[in-house]
């Protein structure tokens, strides 16, 4: 069952999302490089991990490639709607950090700058 | 019983809570992810394992959520959800009547509800009707699954009859509203109020008044 993605994507969504743009990873790899991202601010355990890994494929954002060994070990990969989703986010944070230093809100002035 | 399932049990026993589709696509890989977890000498034991008391039954809650609203869209049979919108409707009426008893009088006994045609068509026969039909819905759902091939069939089956089984319950409890209205005026009549005010809401339920 695939729907459409939009508007702002959850927080664990999108640093799964992110997590993979590097290179296809397993389970305990997404989790790593999701927790090295966020600097440690988004921690998953297997329950939420599995839960949005299996979301993201239903959305067909994210797919399993084809298990090569371990097949407990399963790897997934971005598709092309996931890839596009991702630009798509970073695109607007982008946006958003360039009007917080028009606005000079960012470097530690925020509620000082009038 | 494979490597991971030995060197985590009681785990492995839990993951048999989730639905069985999910449980089949990610079981095994969340006993690995546990085991990577556990093994991580830079990660603590203790902390691995707290993170999962919390982790475990949000997720198996979630889980069984979408299963179930899977169920209700897809595999729930015609005549429940048909005995679930019917009986929605005939109940509906009593719970309206009740919210604007509460904004517009302190307590039931002196709302206009008490009236004897009300009593009757909103509280008793509506109610009464809408318990027969999801009676019925129920039985067909019970004897489909009397039917089924195997017991995951008929878990199943009676699985999509909770919304008969719902409106049911609900209808039978407002005949007992009714039944036992004398005591049950002293919390529904403004609820936040006589909650509010427990002592004098539990003299009311003893001696039928304030």
């Amino acid at each position: 069952m695939s729907k459409k993605v939009t508007g702002l994507l959850p927080q664990v969504t999108f640093s799964i999302l992110f997590a993979l743009s590097l290179k296809p990873r397993h389970g305990y790899e997404i989790m790593q490089q999701v927790e090295h991202d966020s600097v440690g601010k988004v921690k998953l355990g297997p329950g939420a991990l599995y839960g949005t890994i299996k979301q993201l494929r239903e959305d067909n954002l994210i797919e399993e490639m084809p298990f090569e060994g371990n097949e407990r070990r399963r790897y997934y990969r971005l598709t092309k709607k996931g890839w596009d989703t991702l630009n798509a986010e970073l695109a607007y944070f982008q946006n958003t950090v360039e009007l917080a230093q028009q606005r000079k809100l960012l470097g530690g002035t925020l509620g000082v700058a009038q | 019983m494979n490597k991971l399932e030995q060197r985590f049990p009681r785990y492995s026993k839990l993951l048999s809570l989730y639905p069985s589709n999910y449980r089949q696509n990610y079981g095994e890989q969340m006993l690995q992810t546990l085991a990577d977890m556990l093994d991580d000498p830079e990660r603590s034991k203790t902390a691995v394992w707290s993170r999962l008391t919390l982790d475990f039954p949000l997720s198996l809650l979630k889980q069984q959520l979408i299963y179930t609203g899977e169920v209700m869209a897809m595999d729930t049979p015609y005549y429940v959800k048909r005995s679930a919108v019917v009986g929605s409707a005939l109940v509906a009426p009593f719970f309206i009547f009740l919210a604007l008893n509460g904004i517009m009088h302190n307590r039931l006994q002196h709302s206009w509800v008490w009236n004897s045609w009300f009593l009757f068509v909103w509280l008793i026969l509506l109610p009464a009707i809408a318990a027969l039909a999801n009676i019925q819905a129920l039985v067909r759902s019970r004897q489909a699954a009397g039917t089924a091939q195997n017991k995951r069939a008929v878990g199943v089956t009676a699985r999509s009859s909770w919304p008969a089984l719902t409106i049911l319950l609900v209808s039978l409890g407002i005949l007992g509203i009714v039944f036992f209205h004398d005591s049950v005026h002293c919390v529904t009549g403004n609820p936040y109020r006589e909650l509010h005010n427990w002592h004098a809401t539990w003299q009311c339920i003893q001696n039928g008044t304030v």
